[in-house]
């Protein structure tokens, strides 16, 4: 009887081989490894994907596939980004192909891209999110953001990179310049950018999300533009790379630069920080990486940790305390300990009355103020984006050359 | 069915039993013995009609015409075993069948006129194998001998490793019409009574017409014939077989088969190799290590990589998804059916390599390896990647010790694969706990085959990591312990 | 020790690791369930109210047990309620299974073919019977995969989530500590032996029975790994991400680190979590089973009782698909009122065959 019931039990249970599991075949999913949005007239998005062709050759890429926006006819989402589909057709690098969609949201646009390539859109390899700067100021960013990540389960750790460039031609330009993939090309680009402190920390997209929905900490993403060399930028002083992307005096088969931090208030982007200044923002969220530092006509080097404390004082100041130790590697020292000290504090001051002024709180005081509170019902009372406007900032840098 | 005085009614029966003079393998040979008739029977081929001529009849018939005359008609049988027969092996029976039986294993009846008892001498002497290397169990340090198909001989080996005036051979009969000879060896005081009797019920029980291999014989003694693993342990080793009477374990021999099965027996007993015990304990340990790696990547990974596939691409690299998007592009079959083909081939294959003749068999495995192999990739019916897998599958698969575990996981390993296709890593895993909870309900005559893990029972350090001897000192928890007077109870 | 007590007490130790294990899941499940929206951060301070709650209804189950056993319709209608509450706690666990899976390994499949998929499984495991003996074997294993996984990705400072340290405040904290009580409702299924004492001999059955801190023992320390890991779910997650996400599901997945999706360490974490959700199910079906034949002992015959319960269970499924998960969040708690009859009366209902 036993056995029976085994048996009917067992064969009952080959209905669910019957296809609902969900599955697909590999081929029949397109995997998008850049996603770009813009706005289009009419609060329309442009959304501009590049993914896997599938084949090594040379793909013709698509500008607006489906042309008409995904429902109604009447609401004429049909217009284009001219930037990105004068020509219809454009070979795109081997094993790649890009596509664009316009619709009223971001989900439609998918859908349709979904429906006319047709395959279904999968973002979990995804790499990079380039949103354009004029829809990062709006508040539409962050249901964007969440609509890519819940709905189409994107990869967490894809960038988000803002640009003031079209986001569409931005990701077109995007080409493996060393190596074959541009998937590892762009896992190598972020990771050594990181390293190099020249990009905010915490710019993946599931951070950037919780960042957006959180009163604690205010997000920073990446900034990004096409180079726009003008060799009457060079400045003779200051750091090489204090200064925003699209700006730097070089030439490259890369036309993209990403450089610098886009400062987020809640949904909203309202202000950016160029490569020197985010590398003092990592640097006081604890996050540097960056080993070798120039400073005057000498090179120095990090061997020990920099410690970093992050302190809401009696007084309601907001103070950073590092503590660094340097080792000179090259160069004749011109500056002491404490001229060295006094320089790093001011600079870090600027970047803390910027982000302050900016209502931007990347550097996560609010994650401080907020262990202060017993219940959320506190916390909230407490007004924190408010309160962050009004106390003063401090910064206290001790250095040791070794 | 009794013996009768006269001799030539008796000799009328068993032509009668044999259907001779139409089966010629039958010999009945009268002769005076003494003063008095007697007779052998006998299967020519099966006895050593040496044995017979210089042991038997020279001696019988060599007697004095008068010897004999004055004893009892009934103490005939008697008085040539005393005076002449020469054999060692000697019984006397009265009842035909049994008489028979042993006549048809190779045994020779030896019956006297007015007399209702004959005699029954062991004089076998058929073609049999020499003893030879194991075939599917080899080892590396240990010994290289190997039980062959006859029971007598395979007896002996167990004998010459387990000296113990404890060591108990027991014959029973499987089968109803063809009697299959079994023995049972234990060690009287180390296996339970309990056991003993149930195993032995179990063989004698059989229903059957036949019951030919040690094969059929095992499944008369599992639990649950139908389960997916096997409760019982078979081993062409007689050094392996010496260590389960050791630990308190049955072994039964069948005539015919060279293996013995051991029971009760557990999940463990499969993963473990002789060499084990042979090596230095970390050798043991680190060896036991890659065989389970082996073991999990032969089971799960093929399902793993269709559910991958299928329902969970974001686990792979964006490299290697590329690698993978690309090939299957240019696959015409779904990726499933593809892996299925796959397995098919390997397992073909192999049943091909083990029926081929010797010399095709080893060109074999070059021909399938690099010729289809290759062939199936350059004409996009296979992708390089499944190919992989399926190989590293299968070498993980020729891990398992067990032969018959490794049978029972490639089955499993297809089940693993259709749920990864069917439902990704939540239908392997719900799999997964189905399995276990039927491999932890197992039984193993009685003995649970998931101990001494669960439930719980005095052991050895001796599943993943194997101590040192030094460390082994409690005996197997299905084993008598030391108190030998205590009463057995039904194991829980 | 002789042979027949040794076995006996390794019969014990299995039911009761078992127990623990179910205890420990219920207590996940339900934090995550009812007490993470109320309390938002400060579910795990609520769930701490389930562990005195554990350690009373494994004593008093240990009283049971050693009590003389008795028969009647009283009884058998106690082991009715019983076979119900857990069955109950097998369609909570269940449905958790499925709302879980959904979010995370099989995203595209209808929950409909995930329900069934789930309910077969936990009925051919029940039928099998080898629930407990995997619950003992994974007694260290699973806790420690869990643990393991989780520190192996957890951020080197201190997690966002866990401040507010009260989450939510006073009363939706004291709301939801009521609540949490009801996650020692699995703890019932010691107030039946285990299945294989009903088989053993006449030694085995008159082998007394483990001592209560021997229950109690490993019942906290089931409900300690569970509300160790709702305290790391409730940290991982920021109070706005608790409070936005209504789906039980996404509260249920332990969230590490950015890479939620499409990381292998929080895959593997994701199906440790499933294993232990499905074995409780599965120990709460089989329990129920056992149950519903000490009521009526007729229902032995051709496994009809567990086939009642498992219909009885797919209506349940059926209903929740249909409804969405919010009754099962809501019936949830309500398991302490059958559970506190059943301690109350639980003289009545005895162990020991005499």
């Amino acid at each position: 009887m036993k056995r029976l019931a085994l048996l009917a039990l067992l064969l009952g249970s080959l209905f669910l081989l019957s296809g609902c599991g969900g599955g697909q075949e590999i081929e029949s999913c397109l995997f998008v490894l850049s996603m770009a949005v813009d706005p289009a007239p009419e609060g329309n998005l442009t959304v501009t994907v590049k993914a896997l062709s599938g084949t090594q050759d040379a793909a013709p890429s698509g500008g607006s596939s489906g042309g008409a926006s995904s429902g109604a006819q009447e609401e004429s989402g049909q217009a284009q980004n001219p930037q990105s589909s004068s020509s219809g057709l454009e070979a795109s690098e081997p094993g790649y192909i890009v596509l664009s969609a316009t619709a009223p949201s971001c989900l439609r646009a998918l859908s349709m891209l979904s429906a006319t390539t047709p395959r279904t859109v999968n973002l979990s390899q995804l790499r990079e999110i380039v949103l354009s700067r004029t829809l990062a100021e709006t508040d539409a960013t962050l249901s964007i953001l969440k609509e890519i990540h819940s709905m189409y389960r994107a990869n967490g750790e894809a960038v988000v990179v803002v640009t003031p460039d079209d986001a569409g031609d931005f990701i077109r330009r995007q080409h493996a310049i060393l190596g074959v993939r541009l998937s590892k090309y762009l896992e190598v680009l972020f990771e050594h950018f990181s390293e190099i402190d020249t990009i905010p920390p915490n710019a993946q997209l599931a951070s950037v999300i919780s960042a957006m929905e959180s009163d604690t900490l205010d997000a920073a993403a990446v900034y990004a533009a096409g180079n726009a060399f003008d060799s009457t930028l060079v400045l003779g002083d200051g750091a090489d790379l204090d200064r925003l992307p699209g700006h730097l005096p070089r030439t490259s088969p890369a036309e993209n630069e990403y450089l610098g931090a886009a400062l987020f208030s809640g949904p909203r982007m309202v202000g950016t920080l160029t490569g020197e200044e985010t590398g003092l923002l990592c640097l006081m969220m604890g996050k540097a990486q960056r080993r070798t530092a120039f400073i005057g006509n000498a090179q120095y080097r990090t061997n020990l940790p920099t410690r970093v404390k992050r302190t809401i004082d009696g007084d309601g100041a907001l103070h950073v305390r590092i503590s660094m130790n340097l080792t000179r590697t090259a160069g004749e020292a011109e500056e002491s300990e404490q001229e060295i000290a006094a320089s790093i504090e001011r600079q870090c001051v600027n970047v803390l009355l910027r982000l302050r002024a900016a209502s931007c709180d990347a550097v996560g005081f609010g994650r401080l103020a907020i262990r202060r509170c017993l219940t959320v019902p506190q916390w909230e009372a407490l007004d924190w984006p408010m309160l962050y406007g009004t106390l003063p900032v401090r910064v206290s840098v001790r250095v040791k050359v070794l | 069915m009794t013996l009768l005085a006269s001799l030539s009614r008796n000799l009328d029966v068993f032509r009668s039993r044999l259907n001779a003079p139409v089966n010629e393998d039958v010999i009945v040979r009268r002769f005076i013995s003494g003063a008095f008739e007697s007779a052998i029977v006998a299967i020519d081929g099966m006895v050593s009609a040496k044995d017979i001529d210089e042991n038997i009849l020279k001696p019988c018939m060599d007697l004095p015409h008068d010897a004999g005359g004055d004893i009892p008609e009934e103490e005939r049988i008697a008085f040539l075993m005393k005076n002449a027969v020469s054999i060692l092996p000697v019984k006397t029976k009265d009842n035909v069948d049994e008489i028979l039986a042993d006549v048809l294993s190779g045994q020779c009846a030896l019956l006297c006129e007015g007399c209702t008892l004959a005699c029954v001498m062991d004089v076998r002497g058929f073609e049999k194998r020499t003893i030879g290397k194991p075939e599917v169990e080899h080892v590396v340090l240990g010994p290289h001998e190997s039980f062959t198909e006859s029971i007598r001989t395979n007896i002996t080996l167990l004998r010459r490793i387990v000296q113990r005036e404890e060591l108990v051979t027991e014959f029973v009969s499987a089968g109803g019409k063809m009697k299959t000879r079994c023995a049972l060896l234990y060690l009287r005081g180390t296996a339970e009574e309990a056991l003993i009797e149930r195993i032995r019920a179990r063989i004698e029980g059989c229903t059957y017409d036949f019951a030919l291999t040690s094969g059929e014989v095992e499944q008369l003694i599992e639990d649950s014939p139908l389960a997916l693993i096997p409760s019982t342990i078979r081993t062409e080793r007689p050094d392996r077989a010496a260590s389960f009477l050791a630990e308190g374990q049955i072994v039964v021999l069948t005539d015919g088969s060279p293996a013995a099965i051991g029971a009760p027996a557990t999940i463990f007993h499969h993963l473990h190799t002789p060499d084990d015990a042979s090596m230095r304990w970390q050798y043991g340990t680190y060896l036991r290590i890659v065989r389970l790696i082996g073991m999990l990547i032969h089971v799960f990974l093929p399902g793993i990589y269709l559910a991958v596939l299928r329902f969970h691409p974001e686990l792979l690299s964006p490299m290697l998804l590329t690698s993978v998007y690309e090939t299957s592009s240019r696959i015409p079959i779904p990726a499933y059916t593809e892996a299925l083909l796959m397995t098919l081939a390997f397992d073909l294959i192999n049943e091909a390599g083990l029926r081929a003749p010797g010399t095709m068999g080893n060109a074999l495995g070059i021909v399938s390896g690099l010729i289809l192999g290759e062939s199936a990739v350059s004409a996009d019916i296979a992708s390089p990647l499944l190919l992989i897998v399926v190989a590293a599958s299968g070498l993980g698969g020729f891990c398992v010790p067990s032969y018959a575990l490794s049978i029972g996981l490639k089955i499993v390993q297809l089940l693993f694969l259709t749920a990864g296709a069917a439902g990704g890593l939540f239908a392997m895993a719900l799999l997964l706990v189905f399995l276990l909870c039927a491999a932890g309900a197992m039984r193993s005559v009685g003995s649970p085959l998931t101990a001494p893990v669960t439930p719980p029972r005095r052991a050895n350090p001796d599943f993943l990591v194997r101590l040192p001897m030094k460390f082994q000192k409690a005996r197997a928890f299905f084993a008598n312990r030391h108190d030998a007077g205590s009463t057995p109870d039904e194991d829980t | 020790m002789t042979k027949p007590d040794s076995r006996v007490r390794a019969c014990w130790r299995v039911r009761g690791c078992a127990a623990g294990l179910c205890v420990g899941a219920q207590i996940f499940l339900l934090g995550t369930g009812v007490a993470m929206p109320l309390a938002l951060g400060g579910a795990w301070i609520a769930s701490l109210a389930a562990l005195p709650m554990a350690a009373l209804t494994a004593a008093v189950c240990r009283r049971a047990l050693v009590s003389p056993r008795r028969t009647g319709r009283l009884t058998a209608a106690l082991h009715l309620l019983l076979a119900l509450t857990l069955l109950l706690c097998a369609a909570f666990a269940l449905c958790a299974l499925v709302s879980l899976a959904g979010q995370t390994l099989v995203v595209q499949a209808r929950a409909l073919w995930s329900a069934a998929a789930a309910l077969a499984a936990a009925a051919l495991c029940a039928l099998t019977g080898g629930a407990d003996r995997l619950c003992f074997a994974l007694r260290y294993m699973l806790p420690a995969l869990l643990l393991g996984l989780t520190a192996l990705r957890m951020p080197p400072e201190l997690p966002a989530g866990l401040f507010p340290i009260l989450g939510a405040g006073g009363l939706p904290l004291g709301v939801a500590a009521v609540c949490m009580p009801g996650a020692a409702s699995p703890l019932l299924m010691l107030l039946l032996p285990p299945p294989e004492l009903a088989l053993a001999g006449e030694a085995a059955q008159r082998c007394p029975v483990p001592p209560a801190r021997f229950f109690v023992g490993r019942a906290l320390a089931g409900a300690a790994v569970g509300v160790l890991l709702l305290f790391i779910a409730s940290v991982c997650t920021t109070y706005e991400s608790i409070a936005d996400s209504s789906e039980w599901g996404a509260r249920l997945r332990i969230a590490l680190g950015a890479q939620m999706h499409g990381s292998v360490t929080q895959t593997l974490l994701t199906v440790c979590q499933l294993i232990a959700i499905a074995l409780l199910a599965v120990c709460m079906l089989a329990s129920a089973e056992q149950a519903l034949l000490r009521a009526i002992p007729k229902a032995k015959k051709g496994r009809a009782g567990l086939a009642a319960l498992v219909l009885m269970l797919a209506a349940c499924m059926a209903a929740l698909n249909v409804f969405g998960s919010a009754p099962a969040l809501f019936a949830a708690p309500l398991l302490i009122l059958p559970t506190a009859l059943l301690l109350t009366l639980h003289k009545r209902m005895g162990g020991k065959t005499q």
